[in-house]
Formats: structure tokens, C-alpha cells, sequence
């Protein structure tokens, strides 16, 4: 009895509080009207539909069973019921109980999509939002929630960095707008994730992609590069449902290039050593060493890449549970995947555990729990991939066929079997987030929520390498690094939405935010060695102390390093819609991050949004040829806070010293110079944009323009020597994206057996720097800046060129035996690269350098979905176009230029020679070519087929007698072509980076 | 209605809370704090701050030695060697760092011109920080002072030697001063009057000697200011520095070459040193130089990595033809003798040893221990030439880790950065040009017959030049020493690398190339660094 009390006594409250500031008539009502709304689809009831009595502001809302009482003025009342989705219902008072059952809105465009801080039907966005079609993205069997997302949604570039199990990759919202944290705001039901795949894929129900800056300005502070907005399912009222997803991929190399053979690359050797003058091949024994003349008389040549790498499989098995009575409703989750990776030894396991709650307490109070916890292990092989540059001309076995350690009988390379072997590196991860919500509404009208976050994230690395491991022997007796990883981070959201209830014609709601986020990570690393046995692994480490003093190298001082980052939030939100044709919507946030200069805390974002469904206006009302038609436009700005922490105080690192042997403590500033007026970057955007329904809805799509401009680009601005620093954070500078986006959808069929949809999507983004320091040169040109990136690479900027460059000179060929070689100094010889003299000076330098873009000119994917009866089949071309990059394996980066001279292995080419010249190759020598770096800038343009499945639907009545509701099985292979002239194992992924994959996947979803 | 009331004021409550929450702390909520640095507050502004600042410094200059710049540019670029492979070469044979953008310039010097600078800031950092610190310890403030000033000395005038063109300041860098760009090069005299000033002070608060081997004392100090003297040309400064060290009575010569360089180095004399130390917090930077300087001999059938070979070797820079030439003018000179160079190589595999009639298993004309005469440096076989210098060229030993395994290229050990031998062939220079020739012949006598060479009778700058050649090859003061002698380019043009494999080179004879290449005398100031300090910085002549 006594949960009831509080109840009644809030209801008492809020009656009198619209007894005195709303409604007079309240006070003259003289019936009280009940009912239940249920929805159309499935007859469950609808929680949160609005009842309104016609033609007044007097109204409610339903409870979590769908039912509502209100207090009307006249037997004669009519009420409106509507919710989002939903068509709305007119009905008239009746003395009885009302049921009202309402239509789900056949129109597509009144989906329901997720906006910041809450929900909107899709025909009333205003800003740019595109929703990711849900069965395509997760058509790709993967960990990589990322990579579910290529191709999906126009101005969303994904960027493949890490193929290896568990990997992830690069999400790029239309262009890169800053030099500091490029990836966009990752929101999971309503809270930020640092990682994307800390959801598994089977729990998704919706992912939404927010672009423009009216959309994500509502986040402020991290959101200057986008929000994706991921929902997961929830219970729903009614029977519980189980559903089953297990899949399993097999993986296999693909790639569009070979390395040298054995006779290559003794024949490469043997040119790269004949002498200069002469042109005489020297003996063999010069520059073969005696394992070398073995192989080379044997011809047992080595096969590298097929001795480390294999097929590898990916395993998933997800099962959920669903369900809930009137007021507490459950989805509840567990995924398991295991998968291999390429190369032996790298790996990744993973279980996800999800609890979804939703508690209604009463009519005013409800809350909401969600539980996502995470154990995985991701194991990562020895030593990369590093075989490519291993010479074929090698040793890896002895006869009686144990490993040998050092397969060329060189001091490097070590066998990469015999460190593979030696060394285990896994990184164990626990995560738990813990997510509490309550809302209370104060009147139908009025609702306030708080929104409390905890997320845990524990890491433990441990690589430890044993005493036969090439960085463990030699006396060092095994080698271990621990490192232990707290992530900690709270967010604590107070939300107020108030939707005051006017008429038809005037719709308005507003949303007030205070928002409180601390994320912190602490740090402790050790590195050990000197370990009685190998038996313990990482885990011995107490043994270490049982062995002398003397065989312990490489015991360094523990290590501790401690973050933190705090920010504090203000939002306001007002969206008004007049007569169903024209949409506003503004907002205005205010953002303090810790990270900045004391003084320079706040930043303040505002945006505004206007949008006009002209298909409404009664021109077009009755157009039979355009159902849809609206424009939008919006303005507004985000900022960015994506640097560390710190940069603005001075640091000074530990450099402790021996003097006659004895440690002794010292320290030093660091190199990086403090900033002390450190403040926001602000990304301020323009967007236009076109949603179109043509020929009854034949063709469907979007059209849009976007101008985004960055101010006070944080860079690290690489300092002059002479100061003794090398890098400082500065504000300088503004960088524009533009770009162009379109959308494409059509239902070409439409039966009931047979359905044929084709889609495409169009994305083009422009990327210039328009001003930096302001300072010129002699000639009144401003000056070129250069800066640091996230590699600790040095980086150059100009006006007028994009961010993602290089600076470099520009490939023109190989020099031929009769070209004039005295024409540019220093002389080349024929065979040599040659390289445009873009100022004709004669001379080759840094003046005859120029930039080169690394962003492609447009990227786009063509999709296409056959439904017949239960089969469908879907396929999916995703095209990249207009890239150059360094190709690392023609360059120094990756052994490039060691491989030309004949030192290393590498890609095989066409080279040069003076009896069979090539214009495009140089000749291989024992000396260094110049202009590696422009020779290795490739094209690097791709067309490929990502996605083939075939999926087959079984029948419902002959499934039904074995307890199912549902069930398919499908088969899809991912990659299966690849139209590309990058030599790589994958046209985004350099040739020594863990190598992307074909794969086939055979997968069976079941509904009980 | 009382219930009501209560309702309300728990409401408040919560209300009031939440406003406390969001206004209260603000300020200091969004505090960014260093949680687990060490704050440069600390660092400059305490007394025992200040003391681990300087202890930071020698461990920046250590750096110098480290695999990270790992290319001992100066050695490589002298008239003493032979560069035949790896990065050593292409700085040797003037392929490497001879215009502004190439890769030795931006790879290599660029690390000498931001690493020295770095000293001098932090060092300036130290120095305005003890004498604006009231709460220290006079005798404190003076060591730190002595040591950050030598510190400083020895960066700017290193600098300067390298680069000729270079900016001075006493102000320690800050946020607000970090981009001013300088009007103009700093002039000669700015410079030395700098130099001398710095010294000044550290000969004055340092003590002859230390517990601590490694940091700086007067005798490095009064030694570096010797070489500031013979670098102006003021032969009385420099005899008057140079007879203090020898005649202190602090250091002497060791008496045999052998012990010079031996284990942590001789401290008798060696008068600064970077100290690096095995399995020990602070000592571990280990270095790569003795593996570069000693050749494979162990490709050579017979013979396999020991310790009385020379260890692991790679053999990339290795003695010239014209510093074995000047080893052998004295017979009796112990120098070439495995003491700071090793010669010869020996058979040490009994299963591979190479036989003159391999189908005669009785034949036993090669022994082990005999000396490897496998490969002939004046065949007419270009192969067996190229055998012999990747694998018995002799090689440099003054770098090596005696406790490493022969087949470990990872080396800890100390390195001499100035020793005695060289105040008295810095004495014997002053000597000599101050006209006192007696003092002059003794001194440089002195060195010879350590190494038991006999005396020489008459001096002359050759004289010098061919002793300290034949002492300190490979220790990187022969470039700094050509050059302040007006010989650099004469000498690489005569001596530089070996006439038979100059000729080899794809780059070029940089005999040749250095008769167009005046402008090597200074270091090109690297074009990424010159572009930082804007339009109006001068690059050095010819670049």
C-alpha cells in the first residue's frame, strides 16, 4: 500500500498544477474517459501514443500497457490519437471502453528514426540523418561493426587499418575536417562508446549516421566528425521470442601481386651486384654466402607466404531472448565468436553478454537498465607479417625438419616460425557498462530523465618471449611485458523535454540537457626478464627473482601513467513544425573540456535547421509523379577536444644516468613545448539538402550539399630546433570540406513473389586548406607550415592543398641510356628514377616538389536485392576512385629500396636492365635511388565485390511443426573480386599490414 | 496539504542538489592536473629539481651515442676511413649530407642541430632557474651552474663547428618566445665571448675530479677550453690550459694502449665520457658502433665470431689505406696492434679451415690461430678484392663491449669524448706554435712512446696531424681538427676512402665529387629546419 502513496500524491500535485496554470477546462470536466491503443502490426499495445481531446490542449498519454484516462468536457468530445509511425485516429467518446487500433503508417518515410536526445518520424528530419539499411550492413560476417558500415551511407568513408582478428577500421564522415580525432561520435542508446565493436552486430536495431552540423551540434564537443546513433533491440510485450544466428567464415589470402621466386630474385642479386663501370656480373660467392650457394645448387627455394600464412575461420553464435508483460519487458543477449587469423598464432575470442530492462513503476515513473558486459581475448602473432623482405634463398627447416633459427645463417632475419613459436602477446579485455535510466513524467506535457553511465574497461597485455625467442635469448633469459590497462568512464545526463500540446498546425517540443562525463584511463607496464624456465610464461614473473642479479638485462622501472578528461555540458533544443510544411529547428549547446587552457574551457555551439515538405503544399498535394519532395537547410557548428590531455602544462620525462655505474635520477622538459592558451577547434557547416519520392515511390532518394569549414585547427606545429622543442599544440588555420552526396534508391519490382531493389550511393568530398599562420613569404605567398601527425610523422600543409598529402617530387619514368643525363644535377645514370624538374632550374630539390592528394576524388557502392518467394539474393560493388598513395614496398618505408638493391626481398617488377630497359621500373644497384617516394606513389583506385549472399527463407507452415517461427540459411562471400592496380593484398591495406581477406560465410538464423 | 508540503520540499532538495552539482566546482572539476608527470615547475624551481635537470642533461648527451643516431657521422666523414656499406658509407663518400635536403641532412644532422639546441635550452633553463632560486645551497648552485655552462659551451661550440651559421641565446625557450624568428645568424665574437664567459665559470666551480666518472670537472672543462683557444688561434690561452691538466697531477696517461679504452675506460685518463652501463636502471643505451667498424670475418671459411677477432661485425666503415700507412711508419707502433685498431684476423674453425690442396686430406698448410690470408686486397680478381674488404679489412676497435657475446652486435659501453692524449697533442700544437719547440716534441713523444713508437725529433703541423691521426682515429675530433686548420678539403681530397674502391662507387669518386663540393666545410643547416626559422636565416656558403 504504501507504493502507491507517492503516486497518487504526484498526480494530486500535477492535477493542481494544471488545474491553476492550463486549463480551465479541467475544471469543467464532467466525464472521464478510458482506453486502451494498440498497434496494428501485432496487436500489442502501444505505450506512449498521444490522446487528445479535439480542439483542445487537454490530453495524455498512454501507459506502458497502452492505456489511458482522460477527463473530457462533453459527452460530444472527439479525441485524437496519433503516435510517431503511426497514422493518427479520430474517435468519438463513447461511454464505454475505448480500443483504438492504429494503422502503422505505410509510408517508409514515417519510420521512425533516432535523433540526438530522442525520436522523430523521418518525413519530420530536418537535419542530415541517413539510416543504414539494417539486413545489408549486417550482411557482412564480422567483428567490425565499422566494416558493416562501408558503403552504407553516403559521406561515410570507411578505411580498413587492421585486418588482423579483432581488428578494426577508420570511419571518416565526410572528409577529414581536422588533424586531431577524426572518428565520429559513437552513440549506443544514448551514450558515447569509445569503440564501435563493443556492440555485437546481432543485438543492432537501427543505426543512424547524423552529418550535418544541425543534427550533431545537439553533442557539441566530440561531434565536429559526425554521430553514429546505434540502438539496440528491447522487449517488447507479448510472447517471448528466442532467436539463433551461427555463422562460420572461412578466410583466404587475396592479393594482386607476388613476391620475388627464388630464380628472381637470384637474378635480381646478381644485377644488382654487376660492376658499375664494366657492367661485368661479379661470382656468385661475392654476395651469395654459403647457405646461399646450397639453396641456390638445391633449388629448394622457400615459399614464404605460403609457410606462414593459412586459411583461416571465423565462428559466431548468437541467441537471444524477448519478451515482457505489461510493465517489465526484457531483451537479453549472449554472442560468441572465435576467430583465426591468417597468420598462426594471431586470433581473437569474444563474448558479449546484453541485458536490456525497461521497468515501468507507474503511470509517472519509469526506469530502464541496460547491461552490456564483454570478456575477449585477442591474441597477436610474433613479429607481423615480416616475411616479405625474408629472401627465398633461405634455410627455415633442418633435415630431420626442426626449425632452424636463422634461416639465411645471417644475423637477421630470425625465422618468423621460430619466433612465432617462441612468443605469445594477448591482450585480455573485460568491459562492463552499466547504464541506468529514469524518467518522470510530470505532466503528458513535461518529462524529466536522468541518464546515468558507468562503463569499466579492464585490459591486461602480457607478451612474453621466451629464452630461445630472439629478443629473450642471448642471456637474457626470457623476456616478459605486462601491461594492465583501467579505462573508467561516467556520464551523468539530467534531460527535460517539454512538448507543450498547441494544435494540428503547430507542433513544438524542446530539450534541455545538463551533461557531466569523466573518462580516465591509468596505466601500469612492466618489462622483466631473467626467468628461471620458460615454463610460466608472462606468468613467471616472480621466478626472475630466484635467478642471479646478472642474468636479469632488460628490468625496467615499472611504469605508471595516469589520464583523465572531464567535460561539463549545457544543451537547449527547441524544434517547431507549422502546418506539417515547415520544420525549425535550433540548438545551442555550451561545452567545458578539462583539456584545454585554463581560460579557454567553453566552447559555445549553435545551430539552426529549416525544412520545407513541399509535397505537403497544395500544388503537389495531388501529385500523382512526386510523392515526396522536401528541401533542407541548416547552419550550425561543433567543436572538437580530440587532443590529450596535459598539452597545455609543462611535462618533464625521466632520463635517469649512470655515473660509474650507478643510477643516478634526471630528468628533462619534454619535446613538447606547453601551450598555455590552448582552446577549441570549431567545425562550422553549411548543408543543403533534397529528399525525393518519385513515381510512387519508385525512385527514392537524397540529394545533398555541404560545406563544412574548421577554424583553430589543433595541430602539433613542429617548432623550430633552436628552441629545443620539437612539437607544440597550436590553434592555427581553417581547412573547408565540401562535397556532394547523393542517394539513390529504386524498387524496380514490386510483386508479392518478386521483388527487385537496386540502390546506390554517390559521395564527393573536396578537402583545401584555406589559411594558415598568415604568415608569406618573399614573394607574398603565404607560407607552407609543417606539423606532426598522429605517427609522429612530419607533415606539410599549404593553402590550397588538402590535409591528407604528400609532399614529394613527381615520378616521370626511368632514365634511358640515350637521354641527355647531364640535364639535371645531381646526375642520374640511366636506369635511374626519373623525376619532373618542375621549375626547369636543372636542378632536383624540394622546389620540384609537389602535392599529391591521398583522398580519393569520389567513392560510392551499387547495391541490389532480388527477392524471390524465400530466396534472396544480394549483392554489393563498393568503388573507390581517384587515390594515390605510397605503396610502402616500392618505397624505404618497407624495404623498398633495399629490395632494388638486391638485399631484400620484396614485390616482384619488371626491373630495369641495360639489355632489356623499362620505363617504369628502375634498375636494381648496390647504391641508394633517389626519388623512392615519388616512384612508390600508386593508384590506388578499387572496384570490388564485397558482398554476394544468397539467403533461402523456409517456409513458415513446414517449419512450424518443428516449434519454429522462422528460419534461413544463407551463404555470402565477401571480396570476391577486386579490380585494382595497387599491389597489396588488399587495395587499402599495405602490402606489410596484416593482410585483408576473402571470405565465404555459411550462416542459419533461427526464429522459436 | 502537510504531506503535499513535504513532497515539495523533498523536491527542492533534489533540485538544489542538482544545482550545487553543476555549479559548485566547476572550475575545479575541469582542472587539467599532471597525475602521474613530473611537472618542469618542480624541475627549475627547487634545488634538488635543478639537480636532476642537470643529471638529464648528460643523459641528452648520451644520446649522441645511441642506435637512434646511430650513424657517427663524424668519424665517417673523416680522411681515416673506408665507407663500405650501410649509412656509414653514403656519409663517407659524399653521397649522404652534401646538400640540403638529401636524406644524411634531414636523417643525421638534423638530430645534431636539434640535439644540441635542446641541451642549450634545457641547460639555459637550469641556469636562469639556479640564480633566480634564493632557498640553495651556494656550493649546490655552483656545481649546477659549472656543469649546465660546460654543458652549454660544449653544445654551442660543437654547433658552431658543424654548422657555422648558428643563433645564440642565454633565454630558455617559452610559449611565447618559441616562434620569433632571428634577424640574422649570431656573430663569431657573440659566440666565443659565450664560450669563454661559460667556461669561465665551470673552470671555477668545478673540482679537479669527481666520485661521480662521467661528469663534468676543470680538467674537461679546462680542456674544452683549450680547444675554444687553438680555435681562435690564442696558442698562450691554450698552453696555459693544456699544462694545467697534464702538469695537475689528477690524470695521466695510462701506460700501455691496450688499457686505454679496456672495460668502463682508463679513468687515469679519460677526462669526460658518456657512461652507459648493462642491466642497470639509467645505463642502458646500447650502441651498434664496434659491429659497424669490424668486418664479417667470419664469412671467411676457417673462421667463425670470437673475441680475439673482434666480435660481431658487420663491417661497414673500416681504416683507409692511408691510416694503415701511417700505423705502419713505426714498426714497433702497438696501435694497430688489436689495441685501438685490429689488423689482422685469425682461423678459429677447425672443420672449415681452408686447405692450399683441398684434395689432400693430410695437408695441414693453414692452422688454427693462423692469421686469415684467404683474400688478397691487390688481386686482379674483382671478387676476391670485394671478399677482402667485407671480411679481413682491419677495423676499429675503441667501441667495444668486451663483456658482449662475439655473437651479439648490442654493445654497452662508455665512450670517450675527450681524454688526455689529446691535451697533450692539443699542448704540443700550442707549444709549437708559441715556439717552444722542446715542450712541443716532448708531449707529442709522450703519446708516441706510450705506443711504443719511437721519438720524433722535429714538429710541424703534419706531425701533429699524422699523431693525432694515428691516436685518436674514429673518437670524432679529425673533422673538427682539419677543418680548424684550413686542411678539410685538401685532406679528403687526398686521402678519403680507397683509390681502388672510390672507384666503385654508383655515386661517384668523392675524390672527384669533393673538388666541385667547397662548401663541405660546413654542414648544410637542414632545409625543413632553415624554412622554421623564416626567410631572413642565412644557409651556409655553396648549399
Amino acid at each position: 500500500m504504501k507504493l502507491k502513496l507517492f503516486p497518487k500524491k504526484v498526480r494530486i500535485l500535477f492535477s493542481l498544477f494544471l488545474f491553476f496554470s492550463l486549463s480551465i477546462a479541467f475544471a469543467q470536466s464532467q466525464k472521464t474517459v478510458t482506453g486502451t491503443v494498440l498497434s496494428s502490426d501485432d496487436n500489442t499495445p502501444l505505450p506512449g501514443a498521444s490522446v487528445v481531446e479535439k480542439g483542445t490542449t487537454n490530453g495524455t498519454s498512454t501507459d506502458f500497457d497502452g492505456k489511458f484516462s482522460l477527463n473530457v468536457a462533453s459527452d460530444a468530445a472527439t479525441l485524437v490519437i496519433s503516435f510517431i509511425g503511426y497514422e493518427s485516429q479520430e474517435v468519438a467518446v463513447t461511454d464505454d471502453e475505448l480500443t483504438i487500433t492504429l494503422q502503422a503508417d505505410a509510408n517508409a518515410l514515417d519510420e521512425v528514426v533516432v535523433v540526438g536526445y530522442g525520436t522523430q518520424r523521418k518525413s519530420d528530419l530536418v537535419g542530415s540523418v541517413t539510416s543504414v539499411e539494417l539486413a545489408e550492413a549486417t550482411a557482412v560476417p564480422t567483428t567490425n561493426v565499422a566494416e558493416m558500415l562501408r558503403g552504407r551511407a553516403a559521406g561515410v568513408q570507411i578505411n580498413l587499418t587492421d585486418a588482423r582478428p579483432g581488428g578494426t577500421s577508420d570511419i571518416l564522415i565526410r572528409g577529414k575536417v581536422s588533424l586531431e580525432g577524426n572518428s565520429p561520435l559513437i552513440i549506443v542508446d544514448g551514450l558515447p562508446y569509445d569503440d564501435i565493436n563493443d556492440v555485437a552486430s546481432d543485438d543492432v536495431a537501427s543505426i543512424e549516421v547524423l552529418k550535418d552540423a544541425s543534427s550533431t551540434a545537439i553533442y557539441g564537443a566530440r561531434a565536429a566528425n559526425g554521430v553514429i546513433l546505434i540502438t539496440t533491440k528491447r522487449g517488447k510485450e507479448g510472447k517471448i521470442a528466442i532467436n539463433y544466428h551461427g555463422y562460420t567464415t572461412t578466410r583466404r589470402l587475396t592479393k594482386n601481386f607476388r613476391l620475388n621466386s627464388g630464380e628472381e630474385f637470384i637474378a635480381l642479386k646478381r644485377e644488382a651486384n654487376r660492376d658499375r663501370t664494366t657492367g661485368a656480373f661479379l661470382d656468385d660467392d661475392v654476395f651469395f654466402n654459403a647457405l646461399e650457394l646450397d639453396v641456390i645448387a638445391s633449388g629448394n627455394f622457400v615459399d614464404w607466404e605460403d609457410l606462414v600464412l593459412t586459411n583461416a575461420t571465423l565462428q559466431n553464435h548468437s541467441l537471444s531472448v524477448a519478451g515482457g508483460t505489461g510493465s517489465t519487458k526484457v531483451y537479453s543477449s549472449v554472442s560468441y565468436t572465435t576467430e583465426d587469423g591468417l597468420r598462426p598464432g594471431s586470433g581473437f575470442e569474444r563474448g558479449i553478454y546484453k541485458l536490456n530492462v525497461d521497468q515501468k513503476v507507474n503511470d509517472k515513473l519509469s526506469l530502464q537498465g541496460n547491461v552490456n558486459f564483454q570478456l575477449n581475448t585477442q591474441d597477436i602473432e610474433a613479429g607481423g607479417i615480416g616475411f616479405i623482405n625474408i629472401s627465398p634463398l633461405a634455410k627455415p627447416f633442418n633435415d630431420d625438419g626442426s626449425l632452424v633459427r636463422l634461416p639465411l645463417d645471417a644475423d637477421f632475419p630470425v625465422n618468423p616460425l621460430w619466433n612465432a613459436r617462441e612468443s605469445v602477446n594477448e591482450i585480455r579485455t573485460n568491459l562492463t557498462d552499466i547504464n541506468i535510466t529514469g524518467t518522470y513524467n510530470f505532466t503528458p506535457a513535461i518529462s524529466y530523465k536522468l541518464n546515468t553511465f558507468l562503463r569499466n574497461r579492464n585490459e591486461q597485455q602480457g607478451i612474453y618471449e621466451s629464452s630461445l625467442h630472439s629478443s629473450g635469448d642471448n642471456g637474457v633469459d626470457g623476456l616478459a611485458r605486462l601491461s594492465t590497462l583501467f579505462y573508467k568512464e561516467y556520464l551523468i545526463e539530467n534531460i527535460i523535454n517539454y512538448t507543450p500540446t498547441i494544435n494540428d498546425d503547430n507542433k513544438l517540443d524542446f530539450t534541455f540537457v545538463h551533461a557531466v562525463n569523466e573518462r580516465g584511463t591509468k596505466i601500469n607496464r612492466t618489462r622483466t626478464s631473467g626467468f628461471a624456465n620458460d615454463n610460466l610464461g608472462f606468468n613467471g614473473v616472480p621466478t626472475v627473482f630466484l635467478t642471479p642479479r646478472n642474468n636479469a638485462n632488460n628490468r625496467d622501472i615499472p611504469s605508471r601513467e595516469v589520464d583523465r578528461r572531464r567535460l561539463v555540458s549545457f544543451l537547449g533544443r527547441a524544434r517547431y513544425g507549422l502546418l506539417d510544411k515547415y520544420l525549425f529547428n535550433f540548438s545551442v549547446r555550451a561545452d567545458a573540456s578539462s583539456v584545454f587552457a585554463a581560460d579557454n574551457k567553453w566552447g559555445y555551439f549553435p545551430a539552426a535547421a529549416f525544412a520545407w515538405k513541399i509535397h505537403n503544399e497544395s500544388f503537389l498535394e495531388d501529385s500523382e509523379s512526386i510523392n515526396e519532395l522536401k528541401l533542407r537547410l541548416s547552419y550550425g557548428s561543433t567543436g572538437n577536444e580530440g587532443i590529450q590531455s596535459l598539452e597545455s602544462l609543462g611535462v618533464a620525462d625521466a632520463l635517469p644516468f649512470v655515473f660509474g655505474g650507478v643510477t643516478t635520477g634526471g630528468f628533462a622538459a619534454s619535446n613538447r613545448l606547453p601551450n598555455p592558451n590552448l582552446k577549441w577547434e570549431t567545425t562550422t557547416t553549411f548543408n543543403v539538402g533534397v529528399d525525393f519520392g518519385l513515381f510512387n515511390n519508385l525512385f527514392m532518394g537524397t540529394l545533398e550539399y555541404y560545406k563544412a569549414n574548421t577554424e583553430d585547427l589543433l595541430l602539433d606545429r613542429i617548432v623550430p630546433g633552436i628552441t629545443g622543442f620539437s612539437v607544440t599544440r597550436f590553434n592555427i588555420g581553417e581547412v573547408e570540406n565540401r562535397g556532394i552526396e547523393a542517394t539513390l534508391n529504386t524498387n524496380i519490382i514490386k510483386k508479392e513473389d518478386l521483388q527487385w531493389s537496386v540502390g546506390l550511393t554517390y559521395s564527393a568530398n573536396d578537402n583545401e586548406v584555406i589559411s594558415l599562420t598568415g604568415e608569406l613569404d618573399d614573394d607574398g605567398n603565404p607560407l607552407d607550415l609543417t606539423y606532426l601527425d598522429s605517427g609522429f610523422r612530419s607533415q606539410r600543409l599549404a593553402v590550397g592543398q588538402p590535409l591528407n598529402n604528400t609532399w614529394t617530387t613527381q615520378f616521370d619514368g626511368i632514365w634511358q641510356e640515350n637521354d641527355d643525363l647531364t640535364a639535371v644535377a645531381p646526375n642520374p645514370s640511366a636506369g635511374d628514377i626519373r623525376v619532373v624538374d618542375q621549375n626547369n632550374d636543372g636542378e632536383i630539390n624540394a622546389d620540384d616538389n609537389i602535392f599529391i592528394s591521398e583522398d580519393p576524388d569520389w567513392y560510392g557502392s551499387i547495391t541490389t536485392t532480388l527477392n524471390y518467394k524465400g530466396f534472396e539474393l544480394f549483392a554489393d560493388f563498393y568503388i573507390v576512385q581517384g587515390v594515390r598513395k605510397t605503396n610502402p614496398f616500392f618505397s624505404e618505408e618497407a624495404g623498398g629500396g633495399e629490395s632494388i638493391k638486391g638485399n631484400l626481398n620484396g614485390i616482384y617488377i619488371p626491373y630495369y636492365t641495360p639489355e632489356n630497359p623499362s620505363t617504369q621500373y628502375p634498375r636494381p644497384k648496390k647504391d641508394q635511388h633517389s626519388h623512392l617516394g615519388a616512384y612508390s606513389i600508386r593508384d590506388a583506385d578499387y572496384t570490388r565485390l564485397r558482398t554476394l549472399t544468397l539467403g533461402y527463407n523456409l517456409p513458415t507452415d513446414a517449419i512450424g511443426k518443428i516449434g519454429l517461427t522462422s528460419a534461413k540459411v544463407y551463404g555470402t562471400a565477401t571480396n570476391l573480386f577486386t579490380n585494382t592496380d595497387f599491389e597489396s593484398y588488399s587495395p587499402e591495406n599495405t602490402a606489410g599490414a596484416f593482410p585483408d581477406t576473402k571470405g565465404f560465410t555459411f550462416g542459419v538464423k533461427l526464429g522459436f | 496539504m502537510k504531506k503535499m508540503k513535504n513532497i515539495f520540499n523533498y523536491k527542492k532538495s533534489i533540485w538544489l542538489i542538482c544545482a550545487l552539482f553543476i555549479f559548485v566546482s566547476c572550475e575545479e572539476f575541469l582542472e587539467d592536473e599532471l597525475l602521474s608527470d613530473t611537472s618542469i615547475d618542480f624541475l627549475y624551481n627547487t634545488s634538488d629539481g635543478l639537480e636532476a635537470a642537470v643529471v638529464g642533461l648528460y643523459t641528452l648527451n648520451r644520446e649522441f651515442q645511441s642506435t637512434s643516431f646511430s650513424t657517427e657521422i663524424l668519424q665517417n666523414k673523416s680522411d681515416l676511413v673506408l665507407g663500405r656499406a650501410g649509412a656509414e658509407s653514403l656519409y663517407s663518400r659524399l653521397a649522404w649530407g652534401v646538400s640540403v635536403g638529401d636524406f644524411g641532412t634531414r636523417g643525421g644532422y638534423v638530430k645534431y642541430w636539434t640535439q644540441y639546441y635542446k641541451i642549450i635550452d634545457r641547460a639555459n633553463a637550469i641556469i636562469q632557474g639556479a640564480e633566480n632560486l634564493a632557498d640553495i645551497d651556494e656550493a649546490k648552485k655552483n656545481q649546477i651552474l659549472g656543469e649546465a655552462k660546460a654543458f652549454r659551451a660544449h653544445s654551442y661550440f660543437s654547433l658552431y663547428r658543424l654548422f657555422n651559421n648558428i643563433f645564440i641565446t642565454t633565454e630558455p625557450t617559452t610559449p611565447e618566445n618559441a616562434f620569433d624568428k632571428p634577424a640574422d645568424k649570431s656573430s663569431e665574437a657573440e659566440i666565443f665571448a659565450l664560450l669563454k664567459s661559460d667556461l669561465a665559470v665551470a673552470i671555477t666551480n668545478l673540482e679537479w675530479t669527481t666520485e661521480e666518472f662521467g661528469r663534468w670537472t676543470q680538467a674537461s672543462a679546462r680542456h674544452l677550453r683549450a680547444k675554444v683557444a687553438v680555435w681562435e688561434k690564442d696558442w698562450p690561452e691554450a698552453v696555459v690550459q693544456t699544462d694545467a691538466v697534464i702538469n695537475n697531477g689528477s690524470y695521466s696517461l695510462e701506460p700501455n694502449t691496450k688499457d686505454v679504452f679496456a672495460g668502463e675506460l682508463s679513468k687515469n685518463e679519460v677526462l669526460f665520457a658518456t657512461q652507459t652501463k648493462r642491466e642497470t636502471v639509467g645505463g642502458e643505451k646500447p650502441t651498434f658502433t664496434s659491429w659497424k667498424a669490424i668486418p664479417q670475418y667470419h664469412l671467411t671459411p676457417g673462421a667463425v665470431k670470437s673475441d680475439q677477432n673482434g666480435g660481431s661485425g658487420a663491417g661497414f666503415v673500416m681504416l683507409n689505406n692511408y691510416l694503415r700507412n701511417l700505423l705502419k711508419d713505426d714498426p714497433n707502433d702497438d696501435r694497430d696492434d688489436a689495441t685501438y685498431y685490429i689488423s689482422y684476423y685469425f682461423f678459429n674453425d677447425p672443420t672449415e679451415l681452408p686447405q692450399d690442396d683441398p684434395d689432400t686430406p693430410e695437408d695441414e698448410s693453414r692452422q688454427v690461430g693462423d692469421t686469415i690470408d684467404t683474400y688478397d686486397q691487390f688481386s686482379t680478381d674483382p671478387s676476391e678484392v670485394r671478399n677482402y674488404y667485407v671480411r679481413i679489412n682491419p677495423g676499429f676497435l675503441k667501441y667495444r663491449d668486451e663483456e658482449a657475446d662475439p655473437t651479439d652486435r648490442t654493445h654497452f659501453k662508455n665512450v670517450s669524448i675527450y681524454r688526455l692524449a689529446e691535451t697533450y697533442l692539443i699542448g704540443a700544437e700550442a707549444h709549437m706554435m708559441n715556439g717552444n719547440t722542446a715542450t712541443a716534441l716532448e708531449y707529442i713523444n709522450a703519446i708516441r712512446n706510450r705506443a711504443n713508437a719511437a721519438s720524433i725529433n722535429t714538429i710541424d703541423q703534419e706531425a701533429i696531424l699524422d699523431e693525432r691521426a694515428r691516436e685518436l682515429a674514429y673518437e670524432g675530433q679529425r673533422w673538427y681538427t682539419l677543418k680548424r686548420m684550413g686542411v678539410l678539403l685538401e685532406y679528403l681530397e687526398d686521402h678519403m676512402g680507397n683509390d681502388d674502391y672510390n672507384q666503385t662507387y654508383g655515386s661517384g669518386d668523392p675524390r672527384v665529387l669533393i673538388q666541385s663540393m667547397p662548401f663541405l666545410v660546413n654542414w648544410p643547416i637542414p632545409e625543413a629546419q632553415l624554412e622554421l626559422l623564416g626567410p631572413n636565416y642565412p644557409q651556409n656558403d655553396g648549399y
